[in-house]
């Protein structure tokens, strides 16, 4: 039984997980049947706040040579990539409002403003993190390659600097977002297929020109002799975007209390154990509806895991009666500030820095599975259950 | 009814795609368990495919990545809003389908290539004359209730539903 190790967590038997799977059913039935014209009116408001934001701040930005404007031009711009990439843009491409049937906002035609290709990130995202979320060797969002965020993970001596390429990694997340998807280890090694590396090179080359040539070229061009300083508006209207998008997406899956998994097997897990995965593996910030707004919903991220498609303006509805459920089944709700949520997600970067003999674990002993040491390819994720898999759970840090 | 030999209007990309040599057609992406995403296709060994299977694996990425069921390239590269589910006519009743959804131009495809081959197909356990086509904006994936239950698409915006017989 797949859900077998879970239950040192959870003490819930086969009956509770199958009887919890149809609560949040149910749950999401009740969304769905009631999902209309209110919802349709907030995405279109979204977007049209988000336009009129990022076309003020362009305006503004004419008169960036003088400071006021420069300043109030980069706010206004960085807040509109803001909402754009997290409560717009991440949650179209989630095919959240394609029920709408309009084909702008739909998660086939959205191209986001970052430096990602939207295919890509639907690969990298959509099936990739939300199917084996926080599974050790094929979650790529664990650590992005670049951070050791679990004990399990294998130390090595350039896991020191883990620090600093946190900071480095903060700084310029739609950069790294870009390469998410390549698997640079399988390129260094030789592993990925040349063609589909050409394929998506080609492809974040065009969208990394066309963001620089906006960013960079069109609009400073346009503001003729604030050129430079618009330029300069621009980077750091970019630059909140990285912090802030860098900050929130830590939260989701690193602060103590989510925990991760070691796979032995994926494939034949029922969507109760799929449910109660994505409940152990997320964790929530508190906030007031514009933090909400301004993180895509993320706070709600356990609510995002368990219906990635169901429209975002409804994670905090849902949260009351996903909040209930955990309570009644005695299922782990990892929230708290936003703050104290960050706050846990660096120790662990920092602390993990070190080889575990270095640090303490308040957690339970690591399971013996092997965990892999390199990601896996779409063709080597399991197909087929061959025998009767466990789930092995650990808390971060 | 439609024969769909006089929809096929746009060939569908299938380049990356395994052939069957057995009936010498393109094994649908959703059908193929060999290789994945970032595997050489060119290089992985053809021969006779389950052309009437639906890998669980596959039909998740195609729900989850809105990648095609039988190109298994991005359904940007078709026009939004018209994700076509290709099943049975109690499946198009039911709003449930087993196969995921295509390219319009794909779905066209497939109907015009596969059931003339005389054996199931297209996620079917049985040799099909009638199937049902539906067109929709969006859709739900429905995961397995039940353990080896298969995965299932939900359409959520229909825009039109018919039946065809093809061949």
């Amino acid at each position: 039984m797949a859900i077998s190790d879970v239950k040192e967590y959870t003490h819930l038997t086969p009956e509770q997980v199958e009887e919890l799977g149809r609560e949040l059913d149910a749950l999401r039935e009740r969304i769905e049947q009631s999902r209309g014209a209110d919802d349709a009116a907030y995405i279109n408001k979204m977007i049209t706040i988000q336009r009129r934001l990022a076309a003020a701040g362009r305006i503004t930005l004419f008169a960036s040579k003088w400071k006021p404007a420069f300043f109030a031009g980069a706010a206004m711009l960085g807040v509109a990539k803001i909402l754009e990439n997290m409560e717009i843009g991440h949650n179209v491409m989630h095919g959240q409002w394609d029920w709408m049937n309009d084909p702008e906002i739909h998660s086939s035609n959205w191209e986001w403003d970052t430096a990602q290709p939207a295919e890509q990130w639907k690969h990298s995202h959509n099936y990739v993190h939300h199917q084996f979320t926080n599974v050790l060797g094929h979650d790529n969002d664990i650590g992005y390659g670049i951070l050791r965020m679990a004990r399990e993970q294998k130390w090595h001596p350039a896991n020191v600097g883990q620090p600093v390429y946190n900071a480095l990694l903060a700084l310029l997340f739609q950069w790294g977002v870009a390469l998410h998807d390549l698997d640079l280890e399988a390129i260094r090694k030789r592993r990925k297929d040349p063609k589909e590396m050409k394929r998506q090179l080609k492809q974040i080359g065009r969208k990394v020109r066309r963001q620089i040539s906006k960013d960079y070229v069109v609009y400073p061009l346009l503001s003729g002799p604030a050129a430079l300083s618009t330029m300069k508006a621009n980077a750091i209207a970019n630059l909140m975007r990285n912090l802030w998008s860098y900050t929130i997406i830590f939260c989701g899956h690193f602060p103590d209390g989510a925990m991760h998994f070691t796979e032995e097997e994926l494939e034949d897990e029922t969507r109760a154990e799929w449910y109660l995965r994505q409940m152990l593996g997320s964790a929530n910030f508190e906030g007031g509806p514009l933090l909400h707004i301004m993180s895509g919903n993320l706070g709600y991220q356990i609510e995002h895991h368990l219906y990635p498609d169901l429209p975002s303006n409804r994670y905090a509805e849902i949260s009351v009666t996903v909040k209930q459920l955990c309570e009644k089944f005695g299922v782990p709700y990892t929230v708290g500030p936003l703050h104290k949520q960050y706050g846990q997600a660096l120790r662990t970067i920092i602390k993990l820095s070190l080889p575990n003999g270095m640090t303490s674990d308040d957690g339970p002993e690591p399971p013996p599975e092997r965990i892999p040491d390199r990601r896996l390819t779409d063709a080597e994720r399991p197909i087929r259950r061959t025998e009767t898999g466990a789930w092995s759970t650990r808390r971060s840090a | 009814m439609v024969d769909p030999t006089v929809r096929v209007r746009t060939q569908p990309d299938l380049s990356e795609r395994r052939h069957d040599l057995r009936h010498g057609v393109p094994v649908p992406f959703a059908s193929d368990t060999h290789a994945g995403y970032g595997v050489d296709h060119r290089r992985e060994p053809t021969g006779p495919a389950d052309l009437g299977a639906v890998v669980k694996a596959r039909a998740i990425q195609c729900a989850l990545s809105r990648v095609c069921g039988l190109c298994g390239l991005s359904m940007a590269s078709g026009p939004a809003g018209a994700s076509t589910f290709v099943g049975t006519e109690a499946e198009a009743e039911a709003n449930l389908f087993g196969f995921p959804p295509m390219h319009p131009a794909c779905a066209d495809y497939a109907l015009a290539t596969y059931p003339p081959l005389g054996v199931p197909v297209l996620g079917q356990p049985l040799v099909r004359a009638t199937w049902a086509v539906v067109v929709t904006g969006g859709f739900e994936l429905e995961r397995p209730a039940e353990r080896g239950a298969p995965v299932l698409f939900r359409p959520n915006a229909v825009t039109s539903t018919e039946v065809v017989t093809p061949g």
